[in-house]
C-alpha cells in the first residue's frame, strides 16, 4: 500500500513529467533518425566505408614516432589515469626517451635540443578586416628525420618502455597503441561481412538497443539525482520527516519502499520507449526475423543498473549530508564518466558510462564483453550497498543521532551570543 | 541609512548563504585544473575548459539564489521585512557574479601563467558562459520554485548544448570551442533576461 502511495507521489510530480520529457526527447532527437530508413547495404565501389583499426606496422610506426617526437619537443607528455595528466620526465628519463628517438629517427639528444624552430600546431587570435578575433591555425614544425630500420617487436617493446616511464596510461602503452596510431579504411568485403553479422536475427535486435542503451544511458547516469533529491526535499517542506520517523514501519522496509517506488517510475519511460524501438524496427525490416529477447536482457542489464546506482547513491548522500550534497557528487562524477568514456570500444570495469554509439560493431562489443558484464555487476552491488547504507543512516537519524549539525549550529550561535555579551561588557 | 541595511543584508547572506555555493565553485575551479591542461594551450584549447567546465561555476552559485526562501517560514520571514525582496535578491546575484567572476579570472591566470594563449575574449566568454548556465537554473528554480528543478536544468541545457549543437544558435554555450570567437551578446542578453524572469516570478510566488 506504501509501495503504491510512494508511486503515485512520484508520478504525479513535476519532476516525473520533466524526466519522462527528459527521456523522450533524448530518445527521439537521438535516435529516432536511426530509426527512419533501414541500415544501408554496403555495395562496391562506394568512395568510403568508414575506418576500422587494424594493426599495420607500417603505418603505426610512423604516426607513434611522430607523435613521440612532438610531446618530446614539448617537454610534456600526456597521460590519462583516470583523467588528463601532463607527465614531465626527470632528467635520466628524458635521456633515455631522447635514446629511444635517435633510435627511431636517427636523430641526436643534441639535436633534438638545438631544434628552436620546433612548433606545435596550433589555432591563434588574429583580428579579422573587420576587426573581429577569428581563429588562425599555424602548421607543425620538426627536425628533419627518416625512420630508422626498426622491427615491429622492438619498436613496442621500446614504446611499452616510454609508457613506463611516463608512468603508465600514455599514448604509447600496448593497449592503446594500436588503437591510437593505427586506423585504416575498411574495405567493401570487410563492411558486408560487418553488414552481415549485424542483420543476423540473433544480432540485429542487439544492435538496435545498443545504441538505445548508449543514448539512453547518458540520461539515466545523471537525472535520477534529481528524482531521488526532490521527493526528499518535498518530505522536508512538507514538514513530514518528524512524521516518517515516527512510523511502526522497519527503517529497511521504508527505504527499500520508496527507493523501490523511485526506481520503478523512472523505469515506465525507458520501458515505453524501448517497445516503441521495437515496433519501429520491426516496421524497418518486415522480411526480416528478429529475436527480441536477448536484446531485452542486454538492454535491462545495460540500463537497470544506472537507474539502480544513482538513485541508491543519491539517496544515502541526500540521507546523510543533504540532496544538494548529493546532486554535486553526481554531476561531478557523471561529468568525469562523460568525458572519459570512448563513444565506441572503450568499455571499463569501473566507468559509470557505458558508450557503444553504432549500429552494428558486434566484434567490438563482443571483445569487452567481460568488462561489460563485471561493470554491470559492480554496479548492481554499488546499488545494493549504498541502499543499505542509506537504511543504516535513517535508522540513526529516527533515534536522534547525526543531529551533530543542529549541535554544532546551536554551538556557533552560542559562540555569536557570548562575544557579543562580552563586547557590551 | 539604505546603504546600511543593504550591506547588513549582504553580510547576513554571505554568512548564511554563500559559503556552499561558492565551495562547490571552488571545488568545480580545481577540478577544471586536474581534469585539463593548463600549459602551452594554444587559443582554441584554452577555450574548451573555459567553456566545457567553467561554465557549472555559474550553476553552483546562481542556481540556488531562492533557496533559503524554499522553506515556507523563512519566505514568510523575508517577505514581511520592509526591504523589498527583490532588492534582497539583487545583493545576493550581486556578490555571487562578482565571486564567479574572480573564480573565472583566478583560473584565467593559472592559464596565462601556464603559457596558454588565453586572451580578455576567452575570460569574458567564460563567464557569460557561465553566467547564462547560471540562469538558466536561477529561472528553472524561480518558476518551479524548487532549486533541485533548477539543477536539471542546467544538466539538461548542458546536454542539449552536446547533442543538438546546431540548433541552438546562438545561444550554443560551447561557440568559442567550435572555431567562433567573439562577444557572446545573445547569451548575456538572454542571461539577464532569464535572470529578471526568474526573480520576478519568484517575487510574485510570494
Amino acid at each position: 500500500m506504501l509501495l503504491v502511495k510512494e508511486w503515485k507521489k512520484i508520478v504525479f510530480s513535476l519532476m516525473f513529467v520533466l524526466y519522462v520529457a527528459v527521456v523522450a526527447a533524448m530518445y527521439y532527437t537521438q535516435l529516432g533518425g536511426d530509426l527512419l530508413t533501414p541500415e544501408p547495404k554496403p555495395t562496391p565501389g562506394m568512395d568510403n566505408y568508414g575506418t576500422v583499426v587494424k594493426e599495420d606496422a607500417a603505418i603505426l610506426m610512423p604516426a607513434a614516432t611522430e607523435e613521440l617526437l612532438r610531446e618530446y619537443l614539448n617537454g610534456y607528455y600526456v597521460t590519462y589515469p583516470f583523467f588528463y595528466k601532463e607527465v614531465k620526465p626527470k632528467e635520466n628519463e628524458k635521456a633515455r626517451i631522447a635514446e629511444i628517438l635517435g633510435e627511431l629517427t636517427g636523430l641526436s639528444r643534441k639535436e633534438l635540443d638545438s631544434f628552436t624552430d620546433f612548433q606545435d600546431s596550433r589555432y591563434d587570435i588574429a583580428n579579422d578586416e573587420n576587426g573581429n578575433p577569428v581563429y588562425t591555425y599555424r602548421e607543425a614544425v620538426y627536425p628533419e628525420y627518416e625512420m630508422q630500420p626498426v622491427t615491429y617487436e622492438h619498436f613496442r617493446e621500446l614504446m611499452g618502455e616510454v609508457d613506463e616511464i611516463l608512468g603508465g596510461n600514455s599514448s604509447y602503452a600496448p593497449k592503446t597503441l594500436v588503437n591510437r596510431f593505427s586506423r585504416v579504411p575498411k574495405t567493401y568485403e570487410t563492411a558486408l561481412a560487418e553488414y552481415q553479422t549485424m542483420m543476423q536475427p540473433a544480432n540485429l535486435g542487439k544492435a538496435y538497443t545498443r545504441l538505445y542503451c548508449d543514448y539512453l544511458g547518458i540520461v539515466l547516469a545523471v537525472i535520477p539525482v534529481f528524482a531521488a533529491a526532490f521527493l526528499w526535499m518535498a518530505d522536508r517542506r512538507a514538514h513530514m520527516q518528524a512524521l516518517v520517523y515516527s512510523r511502526k514501519i522497519s527503517s529497511v522496509k521504508l527505504v527499500c519502499i520508496r527507493y523501490f517506488a523511485l526506481v520503478s517510475a523512472m523505469m515506465l519511460p525507458v520501458v515505453v520507449t524501448f517497445v516503441h524501438m521495437m515496433i519501429k524496427v520491426e516496421g524497418l525490416y518486415p522480411e526480416q526475423s528478429i529475436s527480441w529477447l536477448p536484446a531485452v536482457g542486454l538492454g535491462l542489464f545495460w540500463l537497470l543498473p544506472y537507474v539502480l546506482s544513482v538513485t541508491a547513491v543519491a539517496v544515502f548522500l541526500s540521507e546523510l549530508i543533504g540532496p544538494l550534497f548529493a546532486i554535486f557528487v553526481q554531476c561531478i562524477w557523471w561529468f568525469l564518466s562523460l568525458e572519459a568514456s570512448e563513444l565506441v570500444g572503450g568499455i571499463t570495469r569501473w566507468t559509470l558510462l557505458l558508450r557503444h554509439n553504432r549500429l552494428g560493431g558486434e566484434d567490438i562489443f563482443a571483445a569487452q564483453f567481460a568488462n561489460f558484464l563485471w561493470n554491470r555487476a559492480f554496479y548492481l552491488l554499488l546499488s545494493a550497498a549504498c541502499l543499505l547504507l542509506a537504511a543504516l543512516v535513517f535508522d540513526k537519524k529516527r533515534g536522534g543521532a547525526f543531529g551533530r549539525r543542529e549541535r554544532w549550529s546551536v554551538a556557533y550561535k552560542n559562540i555569536f551570543r557570548n562575544r557579543k555579551n562580552k563586547s557590551a561588557a | 541609512m539604505h546603504i546600511k541595511i543593504y550591506l547588513e543584508i549582504a553580510k547576513t547572506n554571505l554568512r548564511h548563504n554563500f559559503l556552499l555555493p561558492f565551495a562547490a565553485a571552488v571545488g568545480i575551479v580545481f577540478l577544471a585544473g586536474l581534469l585539463y591542461g593548463t600549459t602551452a594551450l594554444d587559443a582554441l584549447e584554452t577555450a574548451k575548459p573555459l567553456e566545457f567546465f567553467l561554465c557549472f561555476t555559474g550553476a553552483a552559485l546562481l542556481t540556488p539564489l531562492f533557496l533559503p526562501e524554499q522553506e515556507k517560514d523563512i519566505r514568510d520571514v523575508v517577505l514581511s521585512k520592509k526591504v523589498n525582496y527583490g532588492i534582497v535578491c539583487m545583493i545576493r546575484l550581486l556578490y555571487n557574479i562578482i565571486a564567479m567572476g574572480l573564480l573565472v579570472a583566478a583560473f584565467g591566470l593559472k592559464l596565462y601563467l601556464g603559457e596558454c594563449a588565453v586572451s580578455w575574449t576567452h575570460i569574458s566568454g567564460a563567464v557569460v558562459t557561465a553566467l547564462f548556465l547560471g540562469a538558466v537554473g536561477l529561472f528553472a528554480a524561480g518558476i518551479s520554485g524548487n532549486v533541485v528543478i533548477g539543477f536539471m536544468a542546467v544538466i539538461l541545457f548542458y546536454l542539449a548544448n552536446y547533442g543538438l549543437k546546431g540548433k541552438l544558435g546562438v545561444f550554443y554555450l560551447f561557440s568559442m570551442s567550435s572555431g567562433q570567437l567573439g562577444p557572446k551578446w545573445w547569451l548575456l542578453f538572454g542571461a539577464i533576461l532569464l535572470i529578471a524572469a526568474g526573480t520576478y516570478r519568484q517575487m510574485r510566488a510570494g
